[in-house]
């Protein structure tokens, strides 16, 4: 008997290996026009290291939410509309201050393509807060939005100067004006 | 004629089977084990009514057996008789005296009032039994005597010392009741003893042995009541690698002792319950054992009845357990 019951807890061990938890959404629902931006950062295993971070964005005064998905290592911090964004490189401080390390950050913004000579950039609604823009196949879609309020999804890569770079990763026409 | 070659096991071999035998024993013997944790309710839902939390962590009992759970997310302390009666809360979001950002741990003194820890305002506050606030010490910063992020709170009645776990200055400081320091325990450090990690919680033992969830070592670490370090139980399986395996942690995050001198360890990125001897045997380890959820134990506390009661933050509840030992 303690044989079965060994080797049924070994069994179950292999082949029912619990999921982790889904993280549940402590921020309210995203409100529509909201910039995000997500970061995934290394050694993010508890809510001591989640609240540590949110300490340092907070003080930024410009966080209207943030979440966190430990399991995945991944914080969602939602910006505060009309606000700016934070450049890349005090988003890596604030990860690094927190003590981890910065793996990916990606972005959600709502706004508008503009094409200059140099190429493609995209102005956050309502602020000033123009970020240069990376062109790959996604951006060729965005030649007949020019100036159309869109969503756009995007990596972000350094650049010299802040703000970071946009590498457009999908597009949603649905822009939220009228 | 050729004699055949008889087979000769080499020690290789003979190891391997040594060492599956042993397991099969072992595994024999753990599934067979009658003593530990045993899951008697949870408590409270997710929301903002009395009774329900969001990210509750911290918990403690007064002297009388009724239970403060820091209900971090609401930003406020709640009070429940031990039978889990809502009594009442006190706190709201805000920066003022008697205002919480995110109270992250919470201990009560011989005469019942409440110490409260704030994780981003690094405070201590202080409060009746009735949720009066009563006054408040604490300085942000490196040096001693500041603290930038006390996550964890320890109490030492007899002694009247309150303990901080300083989860960015990565020590533990001994105040007073009336928040002058006293001394330091350990500092910061990855590998030897009194060395620590981001540590987030203390518990003291009747003869005053302070206990340290010292997290992000993966270890818990005990010391005299003056500071001098006894033991070091888990640690890093490898180079910077924590293991899952019996008698190892993963960001122990929460701890707790009862009157026998029985630890008791949230043991947070391994999702479950651990039980030590006051010698560093592990007693049990309890998970949920269901398919689709995973344990997410925070802090520890053992009622007067000693029963044990974890704060499961991910999903917004509490644990209430019993130990039983060989022979209850």
């Amino acid at each position: 008997m303690k044989y079965k019951v060994f080797l049924f807890s070994m069994l179950s061990t292999i082949f029912f290996s619990p999921s982790p938890p889904e993280a549940k959404v402590i921020a309210p629902s995203a409100e529509k026009g909201e910039n995000k931006i997500f970061i995934r950062a290394d050694g993010l295993a508890c809510y001591f290291c989640a609240y540590g971070m949110e300490r340092f964005f907070k003080q930024s005064g410009r966080i209207a939410w943030y979440d966190m998905k430990m399991t995945e290592g991944i914080v969602e911090i939602g910006f505060i509309r009309g606000k700016p964004i934070l450049d890349i490189q005090t988003l890596r401080k604030y990860v690094y201050d927190a003590g981890f390390s910065p793996r990916e950050i990606k972005a959600e913004f709502v706004g508008r393509f503009n094409q200059l000579n140099e190429g493609y950039t995209f102005q956050i609604t309502e602020t000033e807060q123009i970020f240069p823009v990376e062109e790959n196949a996604i951006i060729q879609q965005a030649i007949d939005m020019i100036d159309r309020e869109v969503v756009l999804k995007a990596g972000t890569k350094d650049a010299r100067d802040a703000p970071f770079k946009l590498v457009p990763e999908s597009i949603d026409p649905k822009g939220f004006s009228p | 004629m050729k004699r055949p070659n008889s087979f000769i096991p080499g020690p290789f071999i003979i190891s391997y089977y040594i060492g599956f035998i042993l397991l099969f024993l072992w595994g024999i013997s753990e599934s067979s084990a009658e003593d530990g944790f045993k899951l008697l309710s949870t408590w409270g839902k997710t929301g903002e009514a009395p009774g329900q939390f969001r990210e509750p962590m911290g918990l403690a009992f007064d002297p009388e057996g009724n239970l403060y759970v820091a209900d971090t997310r609401n930003a406020r302390i709640q009070k429940f008789t031990e039978k889990g009666e809502f009594l009442l809360q006190f706190g709201e979001p805000g920066k003022g005296p008697g205002e919480f950002s995110k109270p992250v741990d919470v201990v009560v003194d011989q005469t019942g009032q409440v110490y409260v820890s704030d994780y981003d305002l690094d405070r201590i506050q202080i409060f009746s039994p009735e949720g009066k606030f009563l006054r408040q010490w604490g300085k942000s910063g490196k040096d001693r005597g500041h603290f930038t992020v006390a996550a964890g709170l320890g109490m030492d009645r007899e002694r009247r010392r309150i303990y901080l776990a300083e989860f960015y200055n990565k020590r533990v400081e001994v105040y007073d009741l009336d928040g002058e320091l006293q001394f330091q325990v350990g500092e910061p450090g990855r590998v030897w003893g009194g060395a620590m990690n981001y540590p987030t919680d203390v518990a003291v033992d009747r003869d005053g042995n302070i206990y340290v969830a010292d997290a992000y070592n993966h270890r818990i670490q005990k010391f005299t009541p003056k500071g001098k370090v006894l033991a070091k139980w888990g640690g890093f399986f490898g180079w910077g690698i924590p293991a899952s395996w019996k008698g190892w942690f993963r960001v122990p995050s929460g701890i707790g002792v009862d009157s026998e001198g029985r630890i008791f360890v949230a043991d947070s990125a391994n999702h479950r319950m651990v039980a030590l001897s006051g010698n560093g045997r592990v007693l049990d380890q309890w998970d949920l054992d269901l398919p689709t959820e995973l344990l997410s134990p925070n802090r520890v506390a053992v009622g007067l009845d000693s029963r044990i009661f974890a704060t499961d933050t991910a999903h917004d509840r509490l644990l209430v357990f019993e130990f039983l030992s060989n022979g209850d």
